[in-house]
């Protein structure tokens, strides 16, 4: 496996703050891997990621993107490796039309206009705007914001893509609708690597691998089985329990027999189901 | 405060090239000291039909009427102080309308400009404050200082501060941690209960719907499409689904359960409803 992302050792203090919001972080991402970073508000999460872009100016620890070390010389290299979504669509979009704002990174970077808008119409296709492209893009739903917003990011290629509570603001069908464009996106060429910063425990179910956030540390890593198997650190931490867990527990209230070990929601309805059959 | 719609409509910029619908038709009862939420996806009408419960929108025709205040196109201005106290708004992340030197004095600017004397603004500041757990140790910091979570918990106590009888919260949650919203909507059902406010809350959060709601209101293309219990909105999974709406997480995963032979005398809206509709279907513990 490819390491896209190394960070090692990383450590920031914002200038006014009495503790670090970045406490000796190391870890590794594989290319082509989905890592969701969960953890309370507060606890260092946004800050993490925008290290990873070189925003944040930090003193202590390394940070390498796709083999090259950043560093205040190489940030627009490094840069180029990685799209960001962030949470409020609205504070994001530049053009007066879909089409327009989605080719706004590739006219910065100087693509060729033919190439361009082959890129454009790709990237809205990928999404499923493409009907959308003359539309302004005040007028359009949450949803089909944020999924303008990853088109312009998609049209860039690059090879890392993170979302800051990308979903967070949409509503379910708006949500819904994203994260198939990710699921998609992932079985395509593309492939990107992605990273995403979430509270919703069924957008870093999606994930292959959790990290989770306290107080500016990493404190638990693992799949998302092994971290939603531990009730203790999920509450300690202020995440939800998964709906499976919560079930479980109201199950054992009901005095029915229940679980006695974390079940995917899936493996809980097989599991109640064979029960039922013994009925 | 009861709050009623009469036929209300409200067009965006009428008899303009830019006209557009906002609200159409809309006639619904909330009954006093009740917990209503309003659904829908985004933009459905839902931010329209709410700005109508303070008067920062007036119908272009029908009426509004909470309590025995009637809010048509024709009330003027000067008249909807009242309204204006009774009705508390508390919008989408309303920490960014923090604005003054202190959170004491950022919470008593509404009493202040509702005529209170300062001693009495003070007062219903400290309580305010008290209602939604802040610290009395924070009363004198600069609102900004504070973190994001308790920074909206200002901004609601300022609301509050001016003893509405109807709390209107456009996703009050939005933005926060699971723990930060469990706390915000234990909150709110507190403060109902002891200052019998009527609430109205517009949301994304069925889960919530199903938890807190007593009716729920659901609104499409500005108009209202259905109005019931959560039990009787969500009662129709396909019909939810038509409107891109979700269904509350036990509810979707007692569907699930439907299809293999499990039977629910009505689709249960939570985890403790499913586990108790389950007794009978599935066997007992040490048997």
């Amino acid at each position: 496996m490819t390491k896209i992302i190394s960070v090692n050792d990383l450590s920031y203090q914002y200038p006014d703050a009495d503790r670090p919001t970045l406490n000796h972080i190391s870890f590794e991402v594989n290319a082509g891997e989905w890592v969701a970073i969960v953890g309370h508000n507060g606890s260092g999460k946004s800050t993490l990621v925008r290290a990873l872009d070189g925003l944040i100016d930090f003193k202590s620890g390394t940070v390498t993107v796709a083999g090259t070390k950043l560093s205040p010389e190489s940030v627009w290299l490094v840069r180029e490796h990685i799209g960001m979504v962030f949470q409020n669509p609205d504070n994001q979009f530049v053009g007066a039309t879909v089409a327009d704002d989605v080719a706004f990174g590739l006219e910065n970077a100087g693509v060729p206009r033919p190439e361009m808008q082959q890129r454009v119409q790709d990237a809205l296709e990928a999404v499923d705007m493409w009907q959308f492209a003359e539309r302004e893009p005040s007028r359009l739903s949450g949803g089909q914001k944020q999924r303008v917003a990853l088109a312009g990011i998609i049209a860039m290629n690059p090879s890392i893509i993170v979302l800051d509570e990308a979903t967070s603001m949409l509503d379910p069908h708006g949500r819904q609708t994203v994260l198939s464009v990710l699921q998609h996106l992932r079985r395509s060429n593309q492939a990107p690597t992605i990273l995403s910063i979430t509270h919703d425990l069924s957008e870093a179910a999606q994930a292959q691998r959790l990290l989770v956030m306290d107080n500016g540390q990493l404190i638990s890593e693992g799949t998302p089985r092994a971290i939603f198997s531990d009730e203790q650190l999920l509450e300690s931490t202020g995440l939800d329990l998964p709906f499976s867990t919560k079930l479980s527990q109201q199950l054992a209230k009901q005095g029915l027999i229940a679980p006695k070990h974390y079940l995917t929601d899936d493996e809980l309805e097989d599991w109640l189901w064979q029960l039922h059959l013994t009925m | 405060m009861a709050i009623t719609f009469d036929h209300v409509n409200y067009m965006y910029q009428p008899n303009s090239p830019f006209e557009a619908v906002g609200l159409s038709d809309v006639s619904f009862t909330v009954p006093s000291e009740s917990f209503t939420a309003i659904i829908g996806h985004t933009g459905s009408g839902k931010s329209t039909l709410v700005q109508h419960l303070n008067g920062l929108l007036k119908p272009t025709s029908g009426t509004v009427t909470v309590d025995d205040f009637q809010l048509t196109a024709k009330t003027t201005n000067k008249h909807l102080k009242s309204l204006h106290q009774h009705v508390g708004m508390v919008f989408q992340f309303p920490e960014n309308q923090l604005f003054d030197q202190t959170v004491e004095r950022d919470i008593a600017f509404g009493p202040l400009n509702f005529g209170f004397t300062n001693e009495e603004a003070m007062s219903l500041a400290h309580q305010a404050a008290h209602d939604v757990g802040l610290p009395d140790e924070l009363l004198n910091r600069s609102p900004f200082e504070l973190s994001g979570g308790q920074m909206r918990r200002v901004a609601i106590a300022g609301v509050l501060a001016s003893q509405p009888r109807v709390l209107v919260l456009d996703e009050p949650t939005a933005g926060l941690d699971p723990r930060g919203r469990a706390e915000m909507m234990a909150m709110f059902a507190k403060l109902k209960a002891d200052q019998q406010l009527t609430v109205i809350l517009v949301t994304h959060q069925m889960d919530d719907v199903a938890d807190y709601a007593d009716q729920a209101l659901v609104m499409a293309h500005s108009n209202l499409i259905k109005a019931g219990t959560p039990a009787e909105i969500f009662a129709n999974p396909e019909w939810v689904k038509a409107q891109q709406l979700a269904l509350p997480t036990a509810a979707n995963f007692a569907q699930h359960l439907v299809t293999r032979g499990f039977e629910f005398d009505s689709l249960p809206l939570t985890a403790e409803q499913l586990a108790i509709q389950l007794r009978g279907q599935l066997p007992k513990e040490g048997r």
